[in-house]
């Protein structure tokens, strides 16, 4: 919750800024790390929600197990996706 | 995949319907759900038509009514007509409520009675609640305690430690929460459903019970208690007025806090 608020105030304030002026802000210690924590629990956050979804509805049990692991797979990737994007830019 | 109608077995097909006496004034109309299992016919809306002026305020004496004067097939639970037996559960006017407790005027219009949703009928407005029991058997609610009682076998408790199962122990079993769940609807072989919690929840901040640690548990699993995405239809229904969604949340916490 508060690391939403960061990433929103965050957000605002860079508003306007030029592209190389959000990198430089990234390449600093402290947004880098809040901004790869704000991916991580995002995704995270994301993955769980969608598994309670699946839990509650898919009965048959191939179907479910797939889907759950289809969700992991594809909340995994998409998050290293974020991740490592925002590594090259910051570091 | 997936079914947009009932099979064909189960569509509600329109009943008879009983006229009131030509010189009832003030007449409203019943439709009640009517199933046999034994007839194999599909389940039917019968619509009664009582005149207010000759039945009790409530709708179990309207119910009690058709089955005396009007048609003696009509089938209900029923029991101690005062709301703490718990037998009349039914859904009325698409509420989950107790015949004896659901005075006829608070209905509008034509007053409709089904079986308590999403359970087993065994026959016209009775719900088959042998799982329900079960899920309640399974949570072991009695008083679970390795310390011998006292000599004079009193185990004694302060007024708060009394006052911590006050809101739980009122709980008459009559699952009209319960099957106002939709969780329990779509998870009910796997979720324990609002009534079970209560009482569990009724099990685990009972003073005298040193088995607190073992019943929370057994909550902790993606089925018993986390199904409940606090929908909160049990506590708008209970006419006994509790508040197992607030129960749930208590457990909820109390694993929580556990694990921290």
């Amino acid at each position: 919750m508060p690391l939403t608020l960061w990433f929103i105030a965050s957000i605002i304030s860079l508003e306007g800024t030029s592209r190389a002026g959000v990198i430089a802000w990234l390449q600093a210690p402290v947004p880098l790390v809040l901004m790869l924590c704000m991916i991580v629990a995002t995704f995270w956050h994301m993955e769980q929600g969608l598994r309670v979804v699946i839990d509650d509805y898919l009965r048959n049990d191939v179907m479910r197990m797939t889907m759950l692991l289809l969700n992991r797979g594809v909340c995994a990737i998409a998050g290293l996706l974020c991740v490592v994007s925002v590594l090259r830019l910051g570091l | 995949m997936v079914a947009l109608r009932l099979p064909a077995n189960s569509r509600i097909k329109q009943g008879q319907t009983y006229k009131a006496s030509a010189h009832a004034k003030r007449v409203r109309k019943f439709h009640i759900y009517r199933w046999n299992p034994d007839d194999g016919a599909n389940p039917r809306t019968d619509t009664y038509e009582l005149d207010l002026d000759a039945c009790g305020p409530m709708v179990l004496d309207a119910l009690i009514k058709i089955k005396n004067e009007v048609d003696s097939t009509l089938t209900f639970r029923r029991s101690c007509r005062e709301g703490i037996c718990g037998s009349c559960a039914m859904s009325i006017d698409g509420v989950n409520t107790l015949a004896c407790l659901k005075p006829i005027g608070d209905v509008r219009g034509a007053v409709r009675i089904t079986p308590l949703p999403h359970m087993a009928v065994v026959k016209d407005l009775v719900p088959d609640l042998s799982q329900a029991f079960a899920q309640y058997r399974s949570i072991e609610p009695w008083l679970k305690a390795d310390t011998p009682p006292p000599p004079n076998g009193e185990r004694l408790q302060s007024r708060e430690e009394r006052a911590q199962i006050d809101g739980l122990w009122e709980c008459i079993l009559c699952f009209c929460c319960t099957a106002g769940c939709p969780s329990y609807w779509w998870n009910g072989d796997r979720f324990l459903g609002p009534a079970i919690l209560l009482q569990a929840h009724r099990w685990i901040v009972e003073s005298r019970d040193e088995a607190t640690g073992e019943r929370l548990e057994a909550l902790h699993d993606p089925f018993k208690l986390y199904r409940c995405h606090t929908i909160m239809n049990c506590t708008n229904t209970c006419p006994k007025g509790l508040n197992p969604a607030k129960a749930i949340g208590a457990i909820k916490r109390l694993i929580v806090e556990r694990q921290v």
